[in-house]
């Protein structure tokens, strides 16, 4: 038995244990699905009485989708189902009003390039069914059901999802506001056409309408199932045109404008994914709880195990099981809460397992993205071709982060700095939090602690670290301050439902919001970083984006009031999921102009939406120095691997409280083998760089992130590897061991790339650990001690403070460079050691990624290298994986270390046209080690043991 | 150097296949980051070129120290002339921890086959292993390996950077007349302050036999003072009994007296109303208005009765009536208009006031035990002097006292007097005792050099506050524009290195932070001449770091300074 299904259990009671003196989060602030109006109307509709009708007669074909109407027979009202079979196995669903009387909103800049759609092709109609393929030739068929609609997923004969099977279909048309409110409305709306034509250059194309008068004749939600009857249900229903929520009242001037469906997946049983939320890996069934929710928020002293919502969003949920994987995008930036059911939790079994998904969102439209794998590699794709894929970042991010709130003066700065090289642990960059900039008027340097910013980057910058300062999005209105005041003139804020500029309360005091839904306002927010904008900046310079959910101390639930108004007359409850995006994509613009579009940038952000993955780095968040904390950074960084963000991390040390060493030092260790690498600590911590504890401490945490620094040509390359193929660089096992059952609900071990397993020590007082190693007849190899292990089996690890359990997969080549330098840059043109484990057929297959470290031009000129290593009959093989690209390093090979090889008489090495020459070479117990090939890493060759 | 163009004549063959190997290495190197001189040395250009496994293996790159004047020496790259006889080119090379020998052409082939380094001294290869810099004109230096060829210029000859394409200058020279200068302020300074040092180490000890005898003078006096105290004391108690009896007695007549002024003043009264035509005489007529004066119970006063009541003597003026009717009627006089008996004049209230003497006596004691707890002299908190009695509740209403009873009080006040200041005196000389225990118990470092700063606050402003050093007692922080003063700690200890444990204060328990520890300070101590902060940060939130330059912390300065570089 694997020691991750125990821990769900262990996890819970610990933190029943810990929720009274431990820090805990005050609940009140937050809405449950109870005080969110939409989510409380929909989730009191009962299943199986679902009043929507598919008219199959109104079937239309086109040539990229198939459209066919949808009635409520309650409401008469009729909507458009919109369905499309885009290449690559991935099926899109749209519902709309078929004659919104305003448009409602539709998530811009999320989608890459339109996906070309395959033809549809009706198969045949059998009475009230219609069949339809989904793509010429290929396995997927979808039934369309006319009353009550429902569709069936097939692949072949084996069905895969049965949409609205369940009845929970909700469509709320937009509708008149009843009688006593309409003329106030309608005055409103009308107003705000007038105040919002002032503000906007464009009047915006969508600017609110009264509905028309037929659609309002008819009031009643269809989705409660009455008739005829006249008094109209849901606006009986308290906060179907005004919420309050402990003291802010949302005015919801458009009233009810939900959207909800629901998804049966037979067979079944895991499904993940859904970030942001403080939960294991595989999801829970919701029944009896709230749903999950996805509302960017910032939550002060998060929970752990709770649906509640985070700092992110990206609505895609995975499912895994034996009929394969299949993910469901729903494409909504609302707030969208998610309910799980499953038929097997807590009974016996003998029925198939059925899990049941069922989304929920305040507005917008109905736009779901399945995508039918077969395989966890083709899910990950097919996400990947609609949002995009991880940004390529630039090496040094890939390094340690030394962060803390905050390092006081520029002193402080160079000192820290200092004592990363007195204590040997390598280090990238150093990190400045909100006390750095004057009165935390961003893009501005304190004249007291900060005076010669552009000195103090120069001289990390002789060392060749980097720094990075916060710019958070919320700006503090003072007419003394240049930004505010651009800000204001051009009309760039957020505005009120009354059209004032929205204000709130945020670190420096009174705030208002740049309206990042604006690109003329991105535009402008991309500027700011040219250096003479930027005063102080220089290349070295990069960007946290911190508190964009948004951040808004004064507002409902810590973020923004759901009236207020973006450009284009778009309320923030329509988009609020997508203002983070927005943030860090003009940021991360910004940096790319600075350097006139020739370097990558680097950005971190708290929050996000599903594309965020394109613009750089994220990070879950305010966490706790506690073991908990430590453990949930494994799941909550994989679901975000899920969702396409692979460049996560947690605050290596819990950002709250002061951890012990053993947390430290365990956090460190964990953290190394995590994509973002950061330390990082609340303000009112004690001091922890890694040398204040000691000398034991500091070789510990020292070996830690030397370990990590020797990989990073491993790290790089799966980071190439992710950007160009959209594979997670942490993956849950399950996704390189698809059939292994054992491994799907595992969260205390992941796979790095496809060639490590790592399994970091997250208990206190550990002295061992039990580690899965899967995979039918394979093998895998201790990095440490390079002992091969057969597998599948649970294996007992004794640990000490200094282990770290990884393994190498049987089977991969792994490159590392192995001289401990003070940072990223200081490794370039280091040689590279390769680790070839072999597989218990004598292969192995590996690959490094290599380029200038910093710009586009792998890209853009293909300059980069882009090797393959292969072991196939005692002959080690260097060939181009990427003959396009080429790139001159100086690098070359040192080492070669093969595990599980037999002694060789001889080893000869073949450089291409050239003579054989003999390496010298040596066995110690499984380990082969080849001294200084020495041929540049960039050339073929060959390396032959006899 | 040994960058092939910076080839010197001497040891040209060796330099030959030097700059071979460096060929080979540099032959893939990315032209953007080579320097311009290996431009023109490439000979394979791109991927395809030859490997430096085909190149010679022998990269025993050997320098030529740059040093003029001085005998020149050929040594392996990033050895030190002491380990030189290690590398002896002519043999194999035994690691220097034993743990390998290897050709010696495998030194300093940029591959580490020693488990401690020691093969290569002189390149990046291995991960424990050290390069010296001979740093010709400054002090020689031994760098980490993983420094070398970084592209960070550590060495300041730059010897460090030979083949990463880094350009860096020769600062040795400027560097070593820049740390002379320093070593010669630094020695002016310390020479100085050493001197200084000594004459607080003879102030301390004079200081200190200066208040060990006042401390023996003052342990005598209070002997003395205490045998007094008691005298005083028994003298006190004696003459306060006479003292307390007569004020008994002056209270008592005093008493008498009050009560005798009030009947005349009721006779008085009831003379004003009996006398009802005012004609400032009581006649018979005017008493037998008065029915309440009936004495044979018939409810009227008769003439006769009238008239014995007055007796002989008709009418009565004022005086006669006080003196001679008022007794007789004082029981039975009603007042016009009162038909009740007047009220018994009110008691005098209850003395309430507990004795001054012990109340004071209380007071002070517990203002000392405050003292004592803030161990602060400098917190001039001086106990107020005990108030001499004070006669309370009406002393002017008691009759002047006889001489004799004058003169028993005058007494006891003078007993009393004379132990106030007996006790006084015993608890100054305590408190100067205690006090003087107190300092000579502290650690004033090994000669008392510190003692100086006993009693002494040192400040320090910054943008934003004032820092407020007292050393041996407390730190505080005052914020400049208003605001009430926060403590950063009181004295704790010495907390220096046991071998240096004088080098560092520690001030603990001050103000607590919000969720936080109480706040720290941390003072480092450093040779000076004057005595001052010189530095306060806050490296951790709530603790806090300062810098305390005196003479107290001067070392004695090396007999001669020995500017003598290694070679």
């Amino acid at each position: 038995m694997a020691p991750g299904r125990r821990r769900p259990l262990l996890l819970l009671l610990w933190a029943a244990l810990c929720v009274g003196p431990g820090l805990a989060v005050d609940r009140s602030n937050f809405k449950t699905c109870e005080q969110s109006g939409f989510c409380r109307r929909q989730r009191a509709i009962p299943p199986g009485r679902s009043p929507y009708r598919a008219l199959l007669d109104s079937l239309q074909l086109l040539p990229d989708a198939a459209r066919i109407q949808l009635l409520n027979e309650a409401t008469k009202v009729p909507l458009m189902l919109e369905l499309r079979g885009l290449r690559g196995n991935i099926t899109r669903i749209r519902i709309t009003e078929l004659n919104p009387p305003r448009p409602r909103f539709e998530v811009p800049d999320v989608l890459m390039d339109e996906i070309p759609a395959e033809p549809l092709e009706v198969l045949g109609r059998d009475g009230d069914t219609l069949e339809l393929s989904l793509g010429p030739g290929g396995p997927h068929r979808l039934l369309v059901t006319g009353s009550p609609f429902r569709m069936d997923l097939l692949r072949g004969r084996r069905l895969l999802c049965s949409v609205n099977a369940r009845g929970l279909l909700v469509f709320e048309h937009q509708r008149q506001r009843p009688h006593s409110l309409m003329d106030i409305g309608g005055w409103v709306g009308r107003a705000w056409d007038k105040i919002s034509a002032l503000f906007h250059r464009d009047p915006p194309q969508d600017a609110p309408q009264d509905p028309p008068s037929e659609n309002g004749a008819t009031n009643e939600d269809g989705a409660t199932g009455g008739a005829d009857e006249k008094p109209p249900d849901n606006e009986e229903e308290p906060g179907a045109w005004e919420e309050t929520f402990k003291t802010h009242t949302d005015s919801k001037p458009y009233g009810p404008m939900s959207v909800g469906l629901d998804f049966s997946l037979p067979g079944f049983e895991h499904v993940y994914g859904i970030p942001e939320h403080a939960e294991s890996l595989r999801l829970r069934s919701t029944q009896g709880g709230d749903p999950y929710r996805l509302y960017n928020l910032d939550v002060f002293q998060y929970e752990l195990h709770t649906p509640m919502a985070l700092y992110g969003s990206v609505p895609l949920l995975w499912a895994h099981g034996p009929p394969g994987t299949l993910g469901i995008f729903w494409l909504n930036a609302a707030e969208t809460w998610v309910d799980i059911g499953s038929n097997t939790a807590g009974k016996g079994g003998g029925e198939t397992p059925q899990t049941d998904v069922r989304w929920m969102s305040e507005n917008g439209v109905l736009d779901v993205f399945l995508l039918l794998g077969p395989a966890p590699h083709d899910v990950a794709r097919q996400y990947g071709t609609l949002t995009g894929t991880q940004a390529l970042p630039p090496l040094f991010s890939l390094g340690y982060h030394q962060s803390r709130w905050n390092y006081r003066d520029e002193e402080d700065v160079l000192a820290v700095e200092r004592g990363f090289d007195r204590a040997a642990v390598p280090l990238d960059v150093l990190w400045l939090d909100i006390e750095h900039a004057h009165g935390k008027r961003y893009f501005t340097w304190d004249p007291t602690h900060f005076p010669h910013p552009r000195d103090m980057l120069r001289r990390l910058a002789d060392k060749k670290r980097k720094m990075v300062s916060i710019v958070d999005p919320h700006i503090k209105v003072d007419p003394d301050y240049r930004v505010h005041n651009e800000l204001r003139a051009r009309g760039f804020y957020v505005k009120t439902k009354d059209g004032s500029d929205y204000e709130g309360w945020c670190w420096p005091g009174s705030t208002a919001y740049p309206d990042f839904t604006n690109p003329e306002m991105r535009e402008w927010w991309a500027s700011m970083f040219a250096y003479d904008q930027y005063e102080g900046s220089t290349e070295t310079l990069f960007t946290w984006n911190d508190m964009n959910e948004p951040s808004v101390f004064s507002g409902p639930e810590v973020t923004m009031h759901k009236d207020a108004r973006h450009r284009g007359g778009w309320e923030h409850r329509d988009l609020h999921n997508l203002y983070g995006l927005y943030v860090q994509m003009a940021t991360a613009e910004g940096q790319i102009r600075r350097s006139g579009g020739r370097q990558r940038p680097f950005v971190l952000s708290r929050a996000f939406f599903a594309g965020s993955q394109r613009y750089g780095a994220v990070w879950t968040g305010d966490n706790a120095a506690e073991w908990g904390h430590l453990r949930i950074s494994i799941p909550m960084c994989l679901s975000f691997a899920l969702a396409a963000l692979s460049f996560c991390g947690a605050d290596v040390g819990g950002f709250f409280q002061n951890p012990d060493t053993e947390l430290l030092v365990r956090w460190y260790q964990a953290g190394a083998f995590q994509p973002f690498f950061r330390a990082h600590a609340h303000l009112d911590t004690v001091r922890r760089e890694p040398w204040l504890f000691g000398e034991e401490v500091a070789g510990l945490i020292r070996h830690a992130v030397r370990r990590r620094y020797a990989l990073l040509p491993f790290w790089y390359t799966a980071f190439y590897r992710s950007h160009r193929h959209a594979l997670p660089v942490m993956r849950p096992l399950w996704m390189e061991f698809p059939e292994d059952t054992a491994t799907f609900a595992m969260d205390d071990q992941y796979m790095l790339d496809r060639a490590l397993l790592v399994h970091p020590v997250t208990e206190q007082g550990a002295r061992g650990v039990h580690v899965y190693l899967p995979g039918k007849d394979e093998v895998w190899y201790d990095v440490d001690s390079h002992q091969q292990h057969v597998a599948p089996q649970t294996l007992y690890v004794p640990v000490t403070l200094s282990s770290v359990p990884v393994f190498q997969r049987g089977g991969t080549v792994v490159p590392r460079q192995e001289r401990p330098r003070r940072s990223t840059e200081c490794m370039r043109g280091d040689p590279y050691t390769l680790h070839v484990a072999l597989s218990p057929q004598g292969t192995a297959e590996g690959d490094l990624f290599l380029d200038d470290g910093e710009s586009f031009a792998y890209d853009t000129e293909r300059r980069f290298l882009h090797r393959r290593f292969s072991f196939a009959n005692g002959t080690l093989t260097a060939s181009s994986a990427d003959p396009q690209g080429s790139f001159p390093s100086s690098s070359w090979l040192e080492r070669v270390v093969i595990l599980g090889a037999p002694k060789p008489s001889s080893v000869l090495l073949r450089p291409p046209g050239g003579p054989e020459t003999p390496l010298h070479f040596q066995l110690e117990g499984p380990t082969l080690t080849l001294r200084k090939p020495g041929v540049p890493i960039g050339a073929d060759w060959e390396i032959v043991l006899r | 150097m040994a960058a092939p163009s910076r080839a010197r004549p001497a040891g040209a063959a060796t330099l030959k296949m030097a700059a071979a190997a460096v060929r080979g290495h540099r032959a893939w190197r990315d032209r953007k980051f080579l320097p311009r001189r290996f431009r023109f040395r490439r000979v394979d250009p791109g991927p395809a070129a030859r490997p430096p496994a085909m190149l010679p293996l022998v990269m025993m790159l050997l320098v030529p120290p740059v040093l003029p004047g001085t005998v020149e020496v050929t040594r392996p790259r990033g050895v030190s002339l002491s380990n030189l006889h290690f590398y002896e080119p002519s043999g194999p090379f035994t690691c220097l921890d034993g743990s390998a020998t290897i050709s010696f052409s495998w030194v300093n082939d940029d591959y580490c086959d020693c488990r401690d380094g020691s093969d290569e001294p002189g390149t990046a290869a291995c991960p424990n292993g050290h390069f010296h810099c001979t740093n010709a004109g400054y002090r020689p230096h031994s760098i980490p390996s993983a420094h070398v060829n970084d592209g960070i210029c550590d060495c300041c000859d730059g010897t460090d950077e030979y083949d990463s394409g880094t350009n860096c200058e020769n600062t040795c020279r400027e560097r070593g007349r820049r740390e002379r200068e320093q070593q010669q302020r630094l020695a002016q300074v310390a020479q100085e302050g050493f001197a200084l040092r000594e004459q607080l180490v003879r102030e301390a000890a004079a200081a200190r036999k200066d208040k060990e005898e006042r401390l023996g003078g003052l342990q005598e006096a209070r002997g003395g003072l205490e045998q007094r105290v008691g005298t005083l004391r028994a003298a006190k108690e004696a003459a306060e009994g006479p003292e307390r009896e007569a004020r008994e007695e002056q209270r008592r007549r005093g008493e008498a007296e009050q009560r005798a002024a009030a009947e005349a003043a009721r006779a008085d009264e009831a003379f004003a109303e009996l006398d009802s035509d005012g004609d400032g005489q009581v006649t018979v007529a005017e008493l037998r208005l008065r029915p309440e004066l009936d004495t044979d119970g018939d409810g009227a006063v008769s003439e006769d009765e009238a008239q014995a009541l007055m007796g002989d003597t008709t009418p009565l003026d004022a005086a006669a009536f006080r003196d001679r009717l008022w007794a007789t009627l004082r029981e039975r006089y009603r007042p016009q208009g009162q038909t009740e008996p007047p009220p018994p004049p009110p008691e005098p209230p209850l003395e309430e006031n507990p004795p001054e003497e012990e109340e004071d006596e209380d007071e002070a004691e517990e203002e000392e035990e405050e003292e004592e707890e803030s161990e602060g002299p400098e917190e001039e908190l001086k106990v107020p002097p005990p108030q001499p009695p004070e006669e309370k509740g009406g002393a002017e209403e008691l009759p002047p006292l006889d001489a004799a009873a004058q003169a028993l009080v005058d007494a006891a006040q003078r007993a009393r007097q004379e132990l106030e200041e007996a006790e006084r005196a015993l608890k100054e000389t305590e408190e100067s005792i205690r006090a003087l225990e107190q300092e000579l118990a502290f650690d004033f470092g090994p000669e008392g050099e510190f003692s100086y700063l006993y009693n002494q606050c040192y400040e320090l402003g910054t943008s934003e506050y004032i820092y407020r050093l007292c050393p041996f007692k407390r730190v505080s922080q005052k914020p400049k524009h208003g605001g009430a003063e926060t403590n950063l700690g009181t004295w704790g200890a010495w907390a220096g290195p046991e071998h240096d444990r004088f080098s560092t204060m520690k001030y603990e328990h001050g103000t607590g932070c919000w969720q936080g520890p109480n706040r720290a300070t941390t003072v480092k101590l450093s040779c000076g001449t004057e005595t001052a902060v010189t530095a306060t940060t806050e490296p951790s939130r709530c603790e806090y770091l300062m810098e305390l330059v005196t003479p107290a912390a001067c070392r004695a300065p090396p007999p001669a300074h020995d500017d003598h570089d290694e070679l």
